[in-house]
């Protein structure tokens, strides 16, 4: 157990690729941080030099309190969970977990001791006679985790172990992921690009862009306090609204569509044009209190949510998105009533994207 | 899954299958019945009689010592070929799969051996080790060894072993680099995590994954050592010094084409026919079974 800290880490390819530009990040003991992103975005990379895999450009990596950066991944206390398992497929799933305890001279006895616990803590203690290739996604899943804990390591790293699974397999391990990682204690890191995922585990969420960390912080800071457009647009699903809008005189108020909304918050920068962002699931439908109408495109209704996709009337047009819970009898082309409340509304610098 | 094609009668599969099963016929099946009835016949040098003696072929062929010498030179020749082509090849495939500067050249020049003819690959060996021109004699005997494979059998058989060994060796890199890139990266990064040292990954994680191949190139490198280094042995040393580099494939040709001893050669063939057979048996066996893990 240990606590973890990255130090302006950077990675750049030979051919001057820079795959990560420099992200700092301090994971206490015990903790499980999130590294999301969309592909390309460094994350794996990042990962992937954490546990020694990739050399690191400049920058110092800590596990505990030692600088790691040159010390080879056997030597590094981790343990590391791959997309596709990478288990040895020649060995049967007590020699996988064992392997790694067994290149350590650790006796036959502990041994034995050690993958037992491991196994009965993930329910596989039936299949410790069998290869990995008679087994299914999902227990071979398991057999990649029991490898990672008998090791007792200071970190688990994780490489978006989930995204092999299929939808509803994904939602168990996750959960069971999230339960054993708070038993045993260990500090995880875990790279996915899958937001939910991202949400539901994370202690401190990263989210990663173009080989940068945008924002580190909690899930629900988050979704509540985006930092950037980028973060607010890749956390939330649908995706958060974007509409162009202008501050009041005063800087107290907002001129969405042609309406003014006044501010809950201080004054800002007068009469410059913003960026103002908008949850789907914040806007609120009805006649009363309307502040703007929207014409409706598209209506996908999901059961338990409506979520229509319409255009606002007024200049400019914009596209917009509104989640409704529940079933809502609504056609393409009727006019949709709806309020934009100064609370749920996001600020944001149009050309920079920074929050404002 | 097997795929079934279902005719109505059976004029056409025949149909289609003749031209397969008439080459079959007219260069393996006949062939091979003349070569087992010449083996129960003894005919004079020039063909003019021929007489029916059973099994009397085989019985002086294994009555001889000759014989037994032969299959002793071809058994020590074969293993030295198989086991020094596929350990080099490998040891060669395991540098060429690291990612170092110019991996494309490396491999190429080294799949070139395979495309030399065997009979030049022996000329070639022949004048490097020739030994009063060979630029390798010389080196040899400035160093102090009485090199001559002209005269030393022990000399003449470790020629005909490296010249037979360099020409397979590139074969086998190709299919041991194919192997090892096969092996998926995140297995051999989870065993450098789990604390393996590079030797024992090579050992406990590369060398299994790698086994089915190994097999495969086993039992070819057995069949070509036994039987595809006859251009090479001839080339270069004819079988001598004092037959001391004759194999059975190489006897066979000497005793019938030079001998004129058409029964005995035949009874030769047979014998290693019977020999191709039961290595294909093991081959399809194990190889088919897609062994290892």
């Amino acid at each position: 157990m240990a606590s973890l800290s990255l130090d302006n880490v950077k990675k750049v390819y030979p051919g001057g690729v820079e795959a990560v530009k420099g992200v700092s990040l301090q994971v206490p003991d015990r903790a499980f941080v999130v590294l999301v992103g969309p592909s390309g975005c460094g994350k794996s990379t990042l990962l992937r030099m954490i546990a020694g895999l990739e050399t690191i450009t400049s920058g110092t990596v800590k596990i505990g309190d030692r600088i790691v950066n040159d010390v080879e991944p056997a030597n590094r206390d981790i343990a590391m969970v791959f997309q596709n398992y990478a288990l040895y497929p020649h060995m049967k799933v007590f020699d996988n977990m064992a392997y790694g305890l067994r290149n350590r001279g650790m006796g036959e006895p502990e041994v034995k001791r050690r993958v037992d616990e491991a196994a009965r803590l993930l329910e596989i203690g039936q299949l410790l006679d069998r290869k990995p290739r008679q087994l299914s996604g999902g227990q071979r899943q398991r057999v990649a985790m029991g490898r990672a804990i008998v090791r007792q390591p200071a970190a688990f790293l994780f490489d978006e172990p989930l995204s092999n699974l299929d939808a509803k397999l994904r939602v168990q391990m996750r959960v069971e992921i999230k339960k054993l990682q708070r038993d045993i204690g260990t500090t995880s890191i875990y790279v996915t690009h899958d937001q939910v995922e991202a949400m539901t585990m994370a202690d401190i969420l990263v989210v990663m862009n173009a080989g940068s960390a945008e924002q580190i912080d909690t899930p629900r800071e988050i979704y509540q306090r985006p930092r950037t457009t980028f973060v607010a647009s890749f956390i939330g699903s649908p995706s958060m609204n974007f509409l162009p809008a202008k501050l009041t005189g005063d800087g107290k108020g907002v001129i969405v569509g042609g309406v003014p909304i006044a501010l809950t918050g201080g004054a800002h920068a007068a009469a410059s044009t913003i960026t103002v962002g908008v949850r789907p699931e914040e806007i609120v439908v009805g006649a009363d209190g309307a502040t703007h109408t929207v014409a409706i495109d598209v209506i996908e209704h999901l059961g338990a949510d409506t979520i229509v996709h319409g255009k606002l009337v007024a200049d400019g047009a914009a596209a917009l998105t509104v989640r409704l819970v529940g079933y809502w009898p609504l056609a393409p082309g009727e006019i949709l009533p709806v309020a934009l409340h100064a609370r749920a509304l996001h600020l944001f610098d149009p050309t920079t994207g920074q929050r404002l | 899954m097997e795929k079934r094609a279902i005719y109505g009668g059976l004029a056409l599969p025949l149909l289609l299958l003749t031209p397969q099963l008439l080459v079959t016929l007219v260069f393996f099946y006949w062939p091979a019945s003349q070569a087992v009835w010449q083996s129960f016949l003894l005919q004079d040098a020039f063909g003019l009689s021929t007489r029916f003696i059973g099994l009397e072929n085989y019985r002086e062929l294994l009555s001889s010592p000759g014989y037994y010498r032969t299959i002793g030179t071809t058994a020590l020749f074969s293993t030295l070929v198989t086991v020094l082509s596929l350990s080099i090849a490998l040891v060669l495939a395991v540098q060429a799969d690291k990612s170092i500067r110019g991996a494309g050249i490396y491999r190429t020049l080294l799949i070139w051996p395979y495309a030399v003819a065997p009979a030049v690959a022996g000329v070639l060996w022949l004048f490097m080790f020739q030994p009063s021109l060979g630029v390798l004699a010389r080196g040899l005997r400035s160093l102090g060894v009485d090199w001559n494979p002209l005269l030393n059998g022990d000399h003449a058989l470790a020629l005909v072993v490296m010249a037979a060994t360099w020409k397979q060796i590139s074969y086998n890199f190709l299919f041991f680099l194919a192997g090892l890139q096969s092996i998926p990266r995140a297995v051999i990064e989870a065993a450098a995590i789990d604390g393996a040292s590079p030797t024992r990954r090579f050992w406990t994680i590369t060398l299994p994954l790698l086994s089915p191949t190994a097999f495969f190139l086993l039992v070819v490198n057995i069949v070509y050592a036994f039987f595809d280094t006859f251009g090479i042995i001839d080339a270069m040393t004819s079988g001598g010094p004092s037959k001391a580099t004759e194999t059975l494939v190489y006897k066979v040709f000497f005793d019938g084409r030079l001998g004129g001893d058409l029964g005995g050669s035949a009874a030769q063939s047979v014998i290693l026919m019977v020999i191709v057979i039961a290595l294909t048996a093991v081959q399809f066996r194990y190889i088919e079974r897609k062994v290892a893990y």
